[in-house]
Protein backbone atom coordinates (compact mmCIF):
# COMPACT_ATOMS: atom_id res chain seq x y z
CA UNK A 1 0.00 0.00 0.00
CA UNK A 2 1.85 3.45 -0.86
CA UNK A 3 2.29 6.38 1.77
CA UNK A 4 -0.66 8.06 -0.06
CA UNK A 5 -3.66 5.59 0.21
CA UNK A 6 -2.62 4.32 3.83
CA UNK A 7 -2.62 7.89 4.80
CA UNK A 8 -6.12 8.91 3.34
CA UNK A 9 -7.24 5.56 4.78
CA UNK A 10 -5.84 6.64 8.63
CA UNK A 11 -7.53 10.29 7.55
CA UNK A 12 -10.79 8.85 7.37
CA UNK A 13 -10.20 6.21 9.72
CA UNK A 14 -9.26 7.96 12.32
CA UNK A 15 -10.58 11.79 11.63
CA UNK A 16 -13.98 10.79 10.26
CA UNK A 17 -14.21 7.14 12.37
CA UNK A 18 -14.97 5.41 9.44
CA UNK A 19 -14.80 1.50 9.80
CA UNK A 20 -11.73 -0.74 8.13
CA UNK A 21 -14.10 -2.49 6.73
CA UNK A 22 -15.85 0.19 4.90
CA UNK A 23 -13.22 1.47 3.55
CA UNK A 24 -12.34 -1.97 2.10
CA UNK A 25 -15.40 -1.96 -0.03
CA UNK A 26 -14.35 0.76 -1.61
CA UNK A 27 -17.56 3.56 -1.14
CA UNK A 28 -18.33 6.18 -2.20
CA UNK A 29 -17.87 9.51 0.13
CA UNK A 30 -21.46 9.70 0.01
CA UNK A 31 -21.70 6.34 1.28
CA UNK A 32 -19.69 7.21 4.20
CA UNK A 33 -22.09 9.88 4.91
CA UNK A 34 -19.54 12.74 3.91
CA UNK A 35 -21.40 16.51 2.71
CA UNK A 36 -19.97 19.37 1.27
CA UNK A 37 -18.36 20.38 4.59
CA UNK A 38 -17.06 17.04 5.26
CA UNK A 39 -14.84 17.12 1.99
CA UNK A 40 -13.28 20.47 3.23
CA UNK A 41 -12.18 19.11 6.23
CA UNK A 42 -10.79 16.19 4.51
CA UNK A 43 -9.40 18.19 1.77
CA UNK A 44 -7.97 20.50 4.78
CA UNK A 45 -6.24 16.95 6.52
CA UNK A 46 -4.85 15.91 2.99
CA UNK A 47 -3.02 19.24 2.86
CA UNK A 48 -1.67 19.34 6.30
CA UNK A 49 -0.59 15.42 5.89
CA UNK A 50 1.05 15.71 2.07
CA UNK A 51 1.14 19.15 1.92
CA UNK A 52 -0.08 19.59 -1.50
CA UNK A 53 -2.92 22.40 -2.24
CA UNK A 54 -6.36 20.48 -2.26
CA UNK A 55 -9.17 22.31 -4.09
CA UNK A 56 -12.47 21.43 -1.86
CA UNK A 57 -14.52 21.73 -5.52
CA UNK A 58 -12.02 19.07 -6.93
CA UNK A 59 -13.75 16.16 -5.25
CA UNK A 60 -17.35 15.31 -4.83
CA UNK A 61 -19.77 13.02 -2.97
CA UNK A 62 -20.07 10.74 -5.84
CA UNK A 63 -15.89 9.54 -6.27
CA UNK A 64 -15.18 6.39 -4.76
CA UNK A 65 -12.40 6.73 -2.17
CA UNK A 66 -9.90 4.66 -4.76
CA UNK A 67 -10.82 7.96 -7.09
CA UNK A 68 -10.17 9.93 -4.43
CA UNK A 69 -6.84 8.50 -4.33
CA UNK A 70 -5.94 9.07 -7.69
CA UNK A 71 -6.43 12.23 -7.57
CA UNK A 72 -4.38 13.08 -5.15
CA UNK A 73 -2.04 10.70 -6.06
CA UNK A 74 -1.74 13.23 -9.45
CA UNK A 75 -1.31 15.94 -7.54
CA UNK A 76 1.53 14.46 -5.30
CA UNK A 77 3.40 13.27 -8.92
CA UNK A 78 3.00 17.34 -9.65
CA UNK A 79 4.53 18.87 -6.81
CA UNK B 1 0.73 59.86 21.85
CA UNK B 2 -0.55 57.97 24.91
CA UNK B 3 -0.84 60.96 27.50
CA UNK B 4 1.62 60.88 30.86
CA UNK B 5 -0.09 58.41 33.51
CA UNK B 6 -2.18 56.36 31.59
CA UNK B 7 0.02 53.61 31.38
CA UNK B 8 -1.78 50.27 32.17
CA UNK B 9 -5.08 51.58 31.57
CA UNK B 10 -7.25 48.93 30.07
CA UNK B 11 -10.88 48.71 28.86
CA UNK B 12 -12.38 46.62 31.34
CA UNK B 13 -16.52 45.28 30.66
CA UNK B 14 -18.61 47.20 32.88
CA UNK B 15 -22.26 45.80 32.04
CA UNK B 16 -23.50 43.33 29.59
CA UNK B 17 -26.83 42.58 27.96
CA UNK B 18 -28.18 41.19 24.66
CA UNK B 19 -31.66 40.96 22.64
CA UNK B 20 -33.73 38.70 20.34
CA UNK B 21 -36.68 39.60 18.53
CA UNK B 22 -39.71 37.56 19.55
CA UNK B 23 -40.38 35.81 16.40
CA UNK B 24 -39.14 32.22 16.48
CA UNK B 25 -38.57 30.12 13.04
CA UNK B 26 -37.61 26.51 13.40
CA UNK B 27 -36.00 24.29 10.89
CA UNK B 28 -39.61 22.69 10.25
CA UNK B 29 -41.26 26.17 9.40
CA UNK B 30 -38.50 26.50 6.67
CA UNK B 31 -38.60 23.04 5.39
CA UNK B 32 -42.14 24.15 4.68
CA UNK B 33 -41.18 26.70 2.70
CA UNK B 34 -37.95 25.12 0.96
CA UNK B 35 -36.23 22.16 -0.24
CA UNK B 36 -34.68 21.30 3.12
CA UNK B 37 -35.25 19.02 6.28
CA UNK B 38 -34.98 19.37 10.12
CA UNK B 39 -32.31 16.86 9.71
CA UNK B 40 -30.19 18.56 6.66
CA UNK B 41 -30.41 21.74 8.81
CA UNK B 42 -28.92 20.06 12.34
CA UNK B 43 -26.29 17.63 10.64
CA UNK B 44 -24.60 20.68 8.16
CA UNK B 45 -24.74 23.42 10.58
CA UNK B 46 -26.18 22.61 14.16
CA UNK B 47 -28.56 24.88 14.56
CA UNK B 48 -32.20 23.95 15.27
CA UNK B 49 -34.01 27.48 15.51
CA UNK B 50 -33.48 31.27 15.11
CA UNK B 51 -35.13 34.40 16.04
CA UNK B 52 -35.85 37.26 13.32
CA UNK B 53 -37.25 40.41 13.18
CA UNK B 54 -41.14 41.41 12.11
CA UNK B 55 -41.64 43.47 9.59
CA UNK B 56 -41.20 47.18 10.64
CA UNK B 57 -38.53 46.50 12.92
CA UNK B 58 -34.76 47.26 12.09
CA UNK B 59 -31.61 46.96 13.20
CA UNK B 60 -31.52 49.76 15.62
CA UNK B 61 -34.37 48.31 17.12
CA UNK B 62 -32.51 45.32 18.39
CA UNK B 63 -29.28 47.69 18.97
CA UNK B 64 -31.61 49.94 21.14
CA UNK B 65 -32.87 47.01 23.70
CA UNK B 66 -29.42 45.01 23.82
CA UNK B 67 -27.86 48.30 24.91
CA UNK B 68 -30.37 49.23 27.25
CA UNK B 69 -29.94 46.20 29.34
CA UNK B 70 -25.79 46.77 28.84
CA UNK B 71 -26.41 50.11 30.65
CA UNK B 72 -28.55 48.65 33.23
CA UNK B 73 -26.09 45.65 33.79
CA UNK B 74 -23.21 47.92 34.11
CA UNK B 75 -25.56 50.08 36.89
CA UNK B 76 -24.79 53.78 35.15
CA UNK B 77 -26.72 54.97 32.51
CA UNK B 78 -24.13 57.07 30.70
CA UNK B 79 -21.20 56.40 28.51
CA UNK B 80 -19.58 59.04 26.29
CA UNK B 81 -19.43 57.24 22.99
CA UNK B 82 -21.69 54.31 21.04
CA UNK B 83 -20.06 51.92 18.59
CA UNK B 84 -22.78 49.68 16.51
CA UNK B 85 -20.99 46.75 15.22
CA UNK B 86 -23.43 45.27 11.69
CA UNK B 87 -23.80 44.58 8.01
CA UNK B 88 -27.52 45.53 8.00
CA UNK B 89 -27.59 49.55 9.05
CA UNK B 90 -31.20 50.72 8.96
CA UNK B 91 -30.20 52.71 6.22
CA UNK B 92 -26.97 53.04 3.36
CA UNK B 93 -26.96 56.67 4.91
CA UNK B 94 -26.08 57.71 7.70
CA UNK B 95 -24.82 55.21 10.38
CA UNK B 96 -26.76 53.35 12.84
CA UNK B 97 -25.30 54.33 15.88
CA UNK B 98 -26.09 58.23 16.19
CA UNK B 99 -30.08 57.08 16.10
CA UNK B 100 -29.09 54.32 18.53
CA UNK B 101 -27.38 56.65 21.21
CA UNK B 102 -30.43 59.11 20.52
CA UNK B 103 -32.96 56.68 21.45
CA UNK B 104 -30.82 55.68 24.43
CA UNK B 105 -31.04 59.42 25.72
CA UNK B 106 -27.29 59.37 25.68
CA UNK B 107 -26.94 62.99 24.21
CA UNK B 108 -24.23 64.48 22.21
CA UNK B 109 -21.69 61.63 22.44
CA UNK B 110 -19.48 60.45 19.47
CA UNK B 111 -21.42 57.48 17.70
CA UNK B 112 -20.49 55.50 14.92
CA UNK B 113 -20.81 51.85 13.09
CA UNK B 114 -18.46 49.18 12.60
CA UNK B 115 -18.23 47.78 9.21
CA UNK B 116 -16.35 44.13 9.82
CA UNK B 117 -19.04 41.62 9.34
CA UNK B 118 -19.30 38.83 11.47
CA UNK B 119 -15.90 40.40 12.99
CA UNK B 120 -17.89 43.20 13.97
CA UNK B 121 -18.01 43.21 17.70
CA UNK B 122 -14.58 42.21 18.06
CA UNK B 123 -13.22 44.88 15.83
CA UNK B 124 -15.73 47.05 17.74
CA UNK B 125 -14.31 46.39 21.34
CA UNK B 126 -10.80 46.83 19.95
CA UNK B 127 -11.47 50.24 19.02
CA UNK B 128 -13.33 50.92 21.65
CA UNK B 129 -10.32 50.18 24.01
CA UNK B 130 -7.79 52.01 21.45
CA UNK B 131 -9.69 55.27 22.16
CA UNK B 132 -9.79 54.27 25.97
CA UNK B 133 -6.32 53.51 25.95
CA UNK B 134 -5.79 56.70 24.80
CA UNK B 135 -7.90 58.41 27.16
CA UNK B 136 -9.76 60.09 24.42
CA UNK B 137 -13.24 57.96 26.46
CA UNK B 138 -13.96 56.75 29.60
CA UNK B 139 -16.74 54.60 28.67
CA UNK B 140 -18.36 52.97 25.47
CA UNK B 141 -21.19 51.32 24.40
CA UNK B 142 -20.00 48.59 22.15
CA UNK B 143 -23.33 46.88 20.21
CA UNK B 144 -22.89 44.36 17.65
CA UNK B 145 -26.67 44.03 16.21
CA UNK B 146 -27.64 42.44 13.06
CA UNK B 147 -30.57 41.60 10.97
CA UNK B 148 -29.63 39.15 8.40
CA UNK B 149 -33.40 38.47 7.44
CA UNK B 150 -33.49 41.30 5.89
CA UNK B 151 -30.77 40.53 3.32
CA UNK B 152 -31.25 36.30 2.96
CA UNK B 153 -32.31 35.60 -1.03
CA UNK B 154 -35.59 34.09 0.77
CA UNK B 155 -35.59 31.42 -2.02
CA UNK B 156 -31.56 30.75 -0.57
CA UNK B 157 -32.26 27.19 1.24
CA UNK B 158 -28.42 27.62 3.08
CA UNK B 159 -28.49 31.27 4.23
CA UNK B 160 -31.50 31.23 5.18
CA UNK B 161 -31.16 28.16 7.64
CA UNK B 162 -27.88 29.32 8.74
CA UNK B 163 -28.53 33.40 9.59
CA UNK B 164 -30.43 34.40 12.55
CA UNK B 165 -31.62 38.16 13.91
CA UNK B 166 -30.55 39.43 17.44
CA UNK B 167 -28.33 42.34 19.36
CA UNK B 168 -25.74 41.98 22.26
CA UNK B 169 -23.79 45.07 23.85
CA UNK B 170 -20.96 45.31 26.49
CA UNK B 171 -20.43 48.87 28.65
CA UNK B 172 -16.84 49.39 28.28
CA UNK B 173 -14.96 51.73 31.32
CA UNK B 174 -11.20 53.21 31.59
CA UNK B 175 -9.76 50.70 34.24
CA UNK B 176 -6.94 48.80 34.98
CA UNK B 177 -5.07 46.04 32.91
CA UNK B 178 -5.04 43.74 36.24
CA UNK B 179 -8.66 43.92 36.43
CA UNK B 180 -11.01 41.01 35.67
CA UNK B 181 -13.00 42.00 32.71
CA UNK B 182 -9.83 43.87 31.25
CA UNK B 183 -9.70 43.43 27.48
CA UNK B 184 -6.19 42.23 26.84
CA UNK B 185 -4.19 42.15 23.47
CA UNK B 186 -5.92 41.82 19.91
CA UNK B 187 -5.44 40.20 16.97
CA UNK B 188 -6.86 41.77 14.11
CA UNK B 189 -6.33 40.72 10.26
CA UNK B 190 -8.36 41.20 6.97
CA UNK B 191 -7.53 39.71 3.40
CA UNK B 192 -9.43 41.76 0.75
CA UNK B 193 -8.51 39.29 -2.47
CA UNK B 194 -11.36 37.00 -0.81
CA UNK B 195 -13.82 39.74 -1.00
CA UNK B 196 -16.36 37.57 -2.73
CA UNK B 197 -16.69 34.98 -0.50
CA UNK B 198 -18.98 36.52 1.75
CA UNK B 199 -20.84 39.47 -0.21
CA UNK B 200 -24.09 41.41 -1.53
CA UNK B 201 -22.74 42.45 -4.71
CA UNK B 202 -25.40 45.57 -5.46
CA UNK B 203 -26.52 48.74 -3.43
CA UNK B 204 -22.73 49.88 -3.11
CA UNK B 205 -21.10 52.35 -5.59
CA UNK B 206 -19.53 49.42 -7.80
CA UNK B 207 -22.73 48.52 -8.51
CA UNK B 208 -25.83 50.95 -7.41
CA UNK B 209 -29.05 49.66 -7.31
CA UNK B 210 -31.75 52.57 -9.09
CA UNK B 211 -35.28 52.38 -10.79
CA UNK B 212 -33.47 53.48 -13.68
CA UNK B 213 -30.24 50.88 -13.56
CA UNK B 214 -31.97 47.48 -12.25
CA UNK B 215 -29.57 44.76 -11.21
CA UNK B 216 -29.34 41.20 -11.45
CA UNK B 217 -32.38 40.09 -9.21
CA UNK B 218 -29.79 37.54 -6.77
CA UNK B 219 -27.09 40.55 -6.51
CA UNK B 220 -29.22 42.66 -3.89
CA UNK B 221 -28.99 39.90 -1.31
CA UNK B 222 -26.38 38.59 0.77
CA UNK B 223 -24.04 35.86 -0.98
CA UNK B 224 -21.79 33.19 0.66
CA UNK B 225 -19.38 30.53 -0.63
CA UNK B 226 -20.15 27.98 2.37
CA UNK B 227 -16.87 25.78 1.37
CA UNK B 228 -14.35 28.26 1.04
CA UNK B 229 -15.76 30.41 4.09
CA UNK B 230 -15.78 27.06 6.19
CA UNK B 231 -12.00 26.37 4.92
CA UNK B 232 -11.04 30.33 5.57
CA UNK B 233 -12.90 30.42 9.10
CA UNK B 234 -11.47 27.68 10.63
CA UNK B 235 -7.84 28.64 9.36
CA UNK B 236 -7.91 31.99 10.30
CA UNK B 237 -10.06 31.90 14.10
CA UNK B 238 -7.47 28.84 14.61
CA UNK B 239 -4.59 31.16 14.00
CA UNK B 240 -5.80 34.09 15.23
CA UNK B 241 -6.33 32.86 18.77
CA UNK B 242 -3.02 31.40 18.75
CA UNK B 243 -1.67 35.05 17.77
CA UNK B 244 -3.54 36.39 20.76
CA UNK B 245 -2.93 33.72 22.94
CA UNK B 246 0.81 34.10 22.51
CA UNK B 247 0.64 37.91 23.11
CA UNK B 248 -1.49 37.23 26.47
CA UNK B 249 0.89 34.70 27.48
CA UNK B 250 -1.49 32.28 27.77
CA UNK B 251 -1.15 28.75 26.36
CA UNK B 252 -4.20 26.82 25.28
CA UNK B 253 -4.53 24.78 28.58
CA UNK B 254 -4.81 28.30 30.13
CA UNK B 255 -8.52 28.85 28.44
CA UNK B 256 -11.43 28.26 30.15
CA UNK B 257 -13.73 28.93 28.05
CA UNK B 258 -13.59 29.59 23.92
CA UNK B 259 -15.85 32.29 22.78
CA UNK B 260 -16.15 31.79 18.72
CA UNK B 261 -18.05 33.60 16.36
CA UNK B 262 -20.98 30.84 16.41
CA UNK B 263 -20.99 30.89 12.47
CA UNK B 264 -21.51 27.01 12.25
CA UNK B 265 -21.55 24.46 15.21
CA UNK B 266 -19.46 22.20 12.60
CA UNK B 267 -16.69 24.96 12.42
CA UNK B 268 -16.37 25.64 15.87
CA UNK B 269 -16.09 21.80 16.50
CA UNK B 270 -13.31 21.91 13.86
CA UNK B 271 -11.49 25.31 15.76
CA UNK B 272 -11.94 23.32 18.92
CA UNK B 273 -9.83 20.63 16.78
CA UNK B 274 -7.35 22.80 15.53
CA UNK B 275 -6.62 24.20 18.75
CA UNK B 276 -6.76 21.20 20.63
CA UNK B 277 -9.68 22.52 22.78
CA UNK B 278 -11.79 20.01 24.37
CA UNK B 279 -15.32 20.21 23.38
CA UNK B 280 -17.00 21.33 27.06
CA UNK B 281 -14.67 24.61 26.69
CA UNK B 282 -16.23 25.79 23.54
CA UNK B 283 -19.40 27.99 24.54
CA UNK B 284 -22.22 27.53 21.89
CA UNK B 285 -25.77 28.57 21.86
CA UNK B 286 -25.88 28.10 17.77
CA UNK B 287 -28.44 25.62 17.86
CA UNK B 288 -31.10 27.90 19.56
CA UNK B 289 -30.19 31.48 17.73
CA UNK B 290 -28.16 30.66 14.69
CA UNK B 291 -25.61 32.76 13.73
CA UNK B 292 -26.40 36.16 14.53
CA UNK B 293 -23.35 38.06 12.79
CA UNK B 294 -21.87 40.45 14.66
CA UNK B 295 -23.97 39.99 17.95
CA UNK B 296 -23.07 36.45 17.83
CA UNK B 297 -20.12 36.67 20.42
CA UNK B 298 -21.52 38.93 22.84
CA UNK B 299 -25.10 36.50 22.58
CA UNK B 300 -23.10 33.53 23.47
CA UNK B 301 -21.45 35.52 26.50
CA UNK B 302 -24.50 36.32 27.83
CA UNK B 303 -26.00 32.90 27.81
CA UNK B 304 -22.58 31.23 29.10
CA UNK B 305 -22.36 34.06 31.68
CA UNK B 306 -26.53 33.25 32.90
CA UNK B 307 -25.99 29.29 32.63
CA UNK B 308 -23.44 29.78 35.33
CA UNK B 309 -21.09 28.12 32.99
CA UNK B 310 -18.62 31.49 32.76
CA UNK B 311 -17.83 32.47 36.51
CA UNK B 312 -15.72 35.67 37.23
CA UNK B 313 -12.11 34.90 36.93
CA UNK B 314 -12.30 32.59 33.95
CA UNK B 315 -10.11 33.22 31.30
CA UNK B 316 -11.87 33.64 28.05
CA UNK B 317 -10.46 33.78 24.44
CA UNK B 318 -12.83 35.38 22.39
CA UNK B 319 -12.19 34.96 18.54
CA UNK B 320 -14.16 35.69 15.49
CA UNK B 321 -14.06 35.86 11.38
CA UNK B 322 -16.35 37.26 8.71
CA UNK B 323 -16.84 38.86 5.43
CA UNK B 324 -13.80 40.82 4.35
CA UNK B 325 -12.53 38.94 5.11
CA UNK B 326 -12.07 39.91 8.31
CA UNK B 327 -11.40 38.29 11.73
CA UNK B 328 -9.96 39.06 15.02
CA UNK B 329 -9.61 38.25 18.80
CA UNK B 330 -9.03 38.78 22.13
CA UNK B 331 -8.38 37.64 26.09
CA UNK B 332 -10.26 38.54 28.92
CA UNK B 333 -10.60 37.60 32.52
CA UNK B 334 -14.41 37.28 32.92
CA UNK B 335 -15.54 40.14 35.06
CA UNK B 336 -18.38 40.14 37.76
CA UNK B 337 -20.99 41.88 36.07
CA UNK B 338 -24.47 40.84 35.63
CA UNK B 339 -25.68 39.69 32.04
CA UNK B 340 -28.82 40.93 31.33
CA UNK B 341 -30.41 39.24 28.25
CA UNK B 342 -33.72 38.04 26.41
Amino acid sequence: MSDLTSGVLSILHSHFLVDADVLAGDPTLEDIEFDSLAIVEFATAVEKRFHIPVDEDELTVDHTISQVIEILGQKLAKV
Amino acid sequence: MVQPGLRDRSAVIAGIGSWLPNHVVTNEDLAAQLDTSDEWIRSRTGIGTRHVIDEGMATSDLAVEAGSRALKSAGCPDVDGVLVATTTPDRPCPATAPDVASRLGLGSVPAFDIAAVCSGFVYGLAVASGLIALGALERVLVIGADAYSTILDPRDRTTRAVFGDGAGAVVLRAGHADEDGALGPFDLGSDGALADLITIPAGGSRQRSSPDRPVEREDVYFQMQGKKVFKNAVARMSESAREVLGRSGWTVEDVDHVVAHQANQRILNAVAAELGVPGERVVSNIERVGNTSAASIPLALVDAARSGALRPGDRVLLTAFGGGLTWGSTTLRWPDVVPLGR
